[in-house]
């Protein structure tokens, strides 16, 4: 139940005004904005219609367009080891921030590359809280010099249903978040989300314009709370199913079937006996068919057995779905007064008799004739099936707070409930791909697909989440979350965390990871001799989190004029911001290479210099800050040859001729180590 | 001479055009290695016991051949390397030269084993190109490296075969691995398992970097470089 609050303002003399209008006439006022168009059109004052096209816009919509294409100027991802577990080796990722911002930095990193997307974004029910995009250019201390943050920078803001802009501010959230990730996608890739009755209808619609209506392949009606258990009697429905909007990016789409059990013969249940002779033979398709009236045979029921027929009505495709339905077509169909007459045709259809009989309607009344069939000879035991697109998980939704060891009551979704979308994306046979969620919430996604993965899979997650403040939270709520924020909060404290969301994400991937491991190696102690064991995968994660650049890209001053002397004396100040450090400057040059995964190893090649970096053995980043010539003999002796080199402009101190000399040398060693006369590497200058 | 093979095993008979061109060959293939080819000559052969013969149903070394083919372009030499290797059913090393230059065949080779009578040839490379007259250092290392007396494997032909091999092998893709070099004076020779070792690892070493300067996305070269690193420092350990 909503309680209207006191309004602010004492007049609202264009609010009031506007409600009247759509009192009149609500197709005139969308959305709390009066479209004139619409108001003409109610008093007969038509447009030219060259504008008309089917598509659903709101206020706000060509920004949230421009928004999807904003470049993200001077932020950066920041590496947080302290965080994270098994960094050495693990290709997870748990990245803490906005996720539009998240997804933009990303979009370089992983154009094209990522398999499944699933996301379970806030429904917009009422008491939500949606994104305040106002990020994109400027850092979070202008946001909240201008007011779009509150005083503590935080980016959210309570959607409620008061409000004049509900759906556009949800719309205005969800739209250029859902355009980049469809870049993000790979050409065979799907998007699952997760949505209820609130807004499906819109969403639906921008996803087609997205995506294109072509590739939506199915709503999932999911039945996740049962018709008698309710608490609010006061609603005028209860609504006991959420949906699963499933988009593909494109046609390179495969379609996953489900494997059925095709053994049973439960069907086949018929004999026909046949009585006496038939009344005549009759040629027809130059076949002799025998043709017995009703009264010259019998069709009986019997026990199902593999030597019995299966009563097969001819409707619908199946009257040219195959030879029987075609047969039935072309020559019976247009026989007239032969009600319940029985034709054997011989030589048709796969099974152990060498003909099959047909039988006419019984009466006008009917419309459709029926064949019996044999048992398919070369039937195999299972067959391929369409997965349904219902699902009933209301066991599974009651128990989902137990689930991942944390707190967190506030939506998480059932981990069989994802294992079934990864099965439906497909991921069964590709294992090593990636996977994202980026409203990831208690990061139910990671956990299941640590457990997808113990199949010896190496597919890859990463989950984004928005740090957010779950004091502040809690203040904002309504008396009906509360309960579930204060005792997420509870939680946090007794394993001495702030109360941030993203710590109970990272807490329940470092438990559950925990316990698959613990459930594995007990599993593998109780093996029987030539029994397999079953490898732990992946548990680990990377934690990057998003944060204010480290670089100053521009080198230069306000008079155009390099800074020579900061270079000499103090280069850190020069390049850098102030509390940087190295490893975050290596991810940042990083998020600025094509298709190159984050969750790569960074090693620091010390015999080299202790600011020079290897990332996934191909990315060479120098942060010394004076070049020699060993060091550069050093560089070309790297086996496999780095594809990009990338250093310092300042250590070159604006001497051209220094970088001639250092590059040709360079090249020249290079050349002669590995005999390739064709420059495969790049060079790059912070 | 060819690798200071014995007088023992030396054959030098000059190997009639008529029987170098099999009938079933397209005739612009024929036509091609008339254009090609001046003349060839089996210059030496190993056989008899001194090196055991290896005969099982996977190989048949009962002879090792070395022959001379004397061609027209030097440049037709991968060509006809390339297609003699597959001609000539047992193992053998191919000097293809013309005046001024020469390069060497050689081939890994197995029984098909659906038709033990026809080969399936499984590796082969020619060498660089050296100088036929003049001094080479590279072609002499070459020469010292598959000397007769430097091949340490005699267990049998087929190990005594991949020796060479593999001898040449690591002089034509010396750059491939900076220690390729090393494995020649390394005591890697007398076992077999730690040559089956090397070969592939260096094969894949050189595929990879091959692949590298083809491959068009980063991520591609990167997982490359990744495996060039975990061949490297598996090679590094043997």
């Amino acid at each position: 139940m909503d309680y209207p609050k006191v309004p602010q303002e004492i007049n609202n003399i264009v609010g009031d005004n506007v409600k009247l209008l759509a009192q009149l006439f609500p197709s005139a006022v969308k959305d709390g904005q009066v479209d004139l168009e619409a108001l003409k059109e109610e008093l007969g004052q038509f447009e030219e219609v060259d504008k008309e096209k089917y598509e659903l816009t709101w206020a706000g919509k060509q920004d949230a367009k421009k928004k999807a294409q904003e470049d993200v100027y001077n932020r950066t991802l920041n590496y947080i080891e302290s965080d994270s577990k098994n960094p050495e080796i693990t290709e997870n990722l748990y990245i803490e921030g906005d996720n539009l911002e998240v997804l933009k930095l990303l979009r370089q990193n992983y154009y094209g590359a990522i398999k499944m997307i699933y996301i379970d974004p806030p429904y917009n029910t009422g008491n939500d809280f949606v994104y305040n995009d106002n990020f994109a250019m400027s850092s979070k201390e202008s946001d909240i010099a201008e007011g779009t943050r509150d005083d503590e920078g935080n980016p959210l803001q309570r959607n409620q249903q008061s409000s004049n802009r509900y759906h556009a501010n949800w719309l205005n959230m969800m739209y250029p978040r859902l355009k980049i990730a469809k870049d993000l996608l790979k050409d065979d890739g799907v998007i699952f989300i997760s949505i209820d009755e609130n807004e499906i209808n819109a969403l639906k619609t921008i996803l087609d314009e997205i995506f294109g209506a072509g590739n939506f392949l199915t709503t999932l009606n999911i039945k996740l709370r049962h018709e008698d258990r309710i608490l609010k009697g006061d609603k005028d429905f209860h609504e006991v199913v959420e949906y699963c909007l499933i988009y593909k990016k494109g046609t390179d789409y495969t379609q996953i079937k489900r494997v059925a059990d095709n053994t049973s013969i439960e069907d086949y249940i018929y004999e026909i006996i046949e009585i006496s002779e038939p009344e005549k033979i009759i040629k027809l398709g130059n076949k002799d068919v025998a043709v017995f009236n009703p009264n010259q045979y019998l069709a009986n029921k019997t026990n199902p057995k593999e030597t019995s027929l299966k009563k097969v009505n001819i409707r619908g495709t199946l009257k040219d779905g195959n030879s029987s339905g075609r047969f039935y077509m072309n020559y019976l169909d247009s026989i007239t007064d032969d009600f319940g007459y029985l034709y054997k045709v011989p030589d048709i259809g796969d099974d152990i008799f060498d003909y099959r009989y047909f039988v006419k309607p019984s009466s006008e009344k009917f419309l459709n004739g029926s064949y019996f069939q044999g048992v398919p000879v070369n039937r195999s035991d299972t067959k391929e099936l369409p997965y349904p697109n219902f699902l009933d998980m209301v066991n599974e939704f009651n128990n989902v707070g137990y689930e991942g060891d944390v707190v967190f009551r506030n939506g998480k979704k059932p981990i069989s409930f994802l294992l079934h979308l990864m099965k439906l994306a497909g991921i069964e046979n590709e294992k090593q791909c990636i996977c994202l969620d980026f409203f990831s919430g208690s990061a139910s996604f990671g956990e299941a697909m640590m457990k997808f993965n113990q199949d010896g899979g190496k597919r890859k997650f990463i989950c984004v989440q928005i740090p957010e403040n779950l004091d502040k939270s809690l203040d904002l709520a309504d008396n009906n979350t509360k309960p579930s924020i204060s005792a997420s909060i509870t939680f946090l404290d007794s394993i001495k965390k702030p109360h941030i969301l993203t710590e109970i994400g990272k807490e329940r991937l470092r438990r559950s990871g925990e316990k698959i491991k613990q459930e594995i190696e007990a599993a593998n102690a109780m093996l029987k001799i030539g029994e397999e064991p079953t490898q732990v995968p992946d548990i680990g994660f990377k934690v990057f989190r998003t944060a204010d650049t480290n670089i100053k890209w521009n080198l230069y001053n306000s008079l155009g004029q390099l800074d020579t002397s900061a270079m000499t004396h103090t280069p850190d100040l020069a390049d850098f911001t102030m509390g940087f450090n190295d490893i975050d400057v290596v991810y940042e040059v990083m998020l600025r290479q094509k298709d190159v995964p984050l969750s790569s190893t960074l090693e620091t090649l010390t015999d080299i210099g202790s600011r020079t970096y290897l990332y996934g053995s191909a990315y060479l980043v120098c942060l010394e800050t004076e070049i020699t010539e060993e060091l550069i003999d050093k560089l070309a002796t790297l086996d496999p040859l780095p594809i990009k080199f990338v250093f310092r402009d300042s250590a070159f101190k604006d001497d051209i001729n220094l970088k001639d000399e250092t590059f040709r040398r360079l090249k020249n060693l290079i050349e002669r180590n590995s005999g390739l006369e064709k420059k495969s590497y790049t060079v790059e200058f912070i | 001479m060819m690798f200071n093979l014995p007088e023992k095993y030396k054959v030098g008979k000059k190997v009639p055009m008529k029987d170098l061109i099999p009938k079933e060959f397209k005739p612009d293939i024929k036509k091609k290695i008339k254009e090609s080819v001046k003349g060839v000559t089996l210059s030496y052969q190993i056989m008899g016991e001194d090196i055991p013969s290896l005969v099982n149903d996977e190989y048949n070394f009962q002879v090792i051949q070395f022959y001379d083919f004397e061609l027209t372009d030097i440049k037709k030499a991968v060509f006809i390397a390339n297609l003699y290797q597959e001609i000539i059913k047992s193992a053998c090393v191919l000097r293809l030269h013309n005046a001024s230059s020469e390069a060497y065949s050689f081939a890994l080779k197995r029984l098909n084993q659906n038709d033990n009578t026809q080969i399936v040839v499984t590796d082969k490379f020619v060498t660089a190109l050296y100088p036929t007259a003049l001094p080479n250092s590279d072609k002499n290392t070459l020469l010292r490296e598959l000397a007769y007396d430097n091949i340490k494997n005699h267990d049998n032909k087929g190990a005594f075969y991949f020796e060479i091999f593999l001898r040449a092998y690591i002089l034509t893709n010396d750059k491939v691995y900076a220690g390729a070099k090393s494995f020649l004076s390394k005591p890697i020779w007398y076992s077999m398992n730690k040559l089956k070792e090397v070969y592939p690892l260096l094969c894949n070493l050189a595929s990879n970097k091959e692949k590298v300067q083809k491959a068009v996305s980063n991520s591609e070269k990167m997982k490359l470089n990744q495996e060039i690193r975990q061949a490297i420092s598996e090679l590094d350990k043997i």
